[in-house]
């Protein structure tokens, strides 16, 4: 158990800036919706790691647990969220925020579907496509076309600002 | 395109940069408060159908044992259905339980698919059979009781039943619904991770 504890307390200094990043982006800047994915993300960690045995690369681990609490929790929770957009962005453009790409980030990406938003933030976040194609189980195939589509969208979206 | 990619790169960069991760300290803490709180809700729901089931049975075994026959189906058809549901419910926390996050996500989500597939064969002829063998146990006893109870007490015994059943019909239905609602958007997401 103190082993657990641990490595629990390990993963969480270490890769807590990437899930935070991760969660925020997928909740289009909601604070409340962030904490919730953060926190179910690592309850969901704290559930597999007797299993994990460091055979594949904790951070790709850690991703795959973030990247599948938020698209199953959103899926639980979509009604809800979509009536809120709205009020979510105005949230964002109301902060006294000190840049204002900050905003249109969030604006911007919050306008794709959640597979498409997921995977553009793990593009945004470097990752390779081989990576990419573990966490998704997409092919590299497929993931590629949907990275093209996903930035000519982005690109609209931007361009119409 | 690019260029604008490459802008919102940057900006995503920066904005990671500017906002820091807000630090719990006490992380450990929490997660371990909310995994042993989410098991313990399920493993209660278990424990009040369990203490239902323990209620009717010493009822029907201490205050009113029955005689006639049909009266003793009726109780069986009642306690069997009430274990067949206490069953259920376990075997889905197991089933939801085994969900994988850590898998890649195609998986993640078929196993998900997978779970909502077995509420949805759970809520239509299991419960609609378990209801109604429940009904036909509770009226089977009707024969039996009115030979101790005024008509009118029958009446208010048997239509209390009915109100009861209606309020318990659009509870569950609503849950049904819900649920419903759930593997359709996760048949949705598995068919967008498998296509192009």
């Amino acid at each position: 158990m103190q082993d657990l504890n641990q490595r629990f307390e390990t993963y969480y200094s270490e890769y807590q800036d990437m899930v935070y990043s991760l969660c925020l982006g997928y909740s289009r800047g909601d604070q409340d919706l962030t904490n919730d994915l953060v926190q179910e993300t690592f309850m969901n960690l704290w559930k597999a790691l007797p299993k994990f045995e460091e055979r594949s690369s904790p951070k790709t681990w850690i991703y795959r647990i973030c990247v599948n609490t938020c698209l199953l929790h959103i899926r639980k929770n979509k009604n809800k969220q979509t009536a809120g957009l709205d009020q979510e962005h105005t949230v964002i453009a109301d902060e006294p925020s000190t840049d204002k790409n900050y905003n249109e980030l969030y604006q911007a990406i919050g306008q794709l579907k959640e597979l498409d938003r997921i995977i553009i933030m793990l593009v945004l976040d470097e990752l390779p496509y081989a990576e990419i194609a573990e966490i998704t189980g997409i092919t590299e195939g497929n993931l590629r076309v949907k990275i093209s589509r996903a930035k000519q969208q982005l690109n609209k979206i931007l361009k119409s600002k | 395109m690019e260029d604008n990619f490459d802008q919102l790169k940057n900006s995503w960069k920066a904005a990671k940069q500017e906002h820091p991760t807000p630090s719990k300290p006490d992380m450990l803490q929490t997660v371990k408060a909310n995994y042993s709180k989410s098991k313990t809700a399920h493993i209660w729901n278990a424990i009040i159908l369990g203490l239902v089931f323990i209620g009717l049975a010493a009822f029907f075994y201490f205050v009113a044992p029955m005689q006639e026959i049909l009266s003793r189906i009726g109780i069986g058809l009642m306690i069997g259905g009430l274990i067949v549901r206490i069953i259920i419910e376990l075997v889905s926390h197991q089933k939801a339980n085994n969900i994988d996050y850590a898998a890649a996500s195609n998986e993640s989500a078929e196993q998900a698919r997978n779970f909502y597939a077995y509420r949805k064969k759970i809520h239509g002829p299991v419960t609609i059979t378990i209801i109604a063998l429940y009904t036909i146990g509770f009226y089977a006893l009707t024969p039996e009781f009115s030979k101790y109870f005024s008509t009118f007490w029958m009446w208010m015994m048997d239509g209390s039943y009915l109100v009861i059943g209606v309020v318990l019909f659009v509870i569950i239905r609503r849950g049904v619904v819900q649920e419903m609602r759930d593997l359709k958007q996760i048949t949705e997401l598995q068919n967008s991770l498998s296509e192009a």
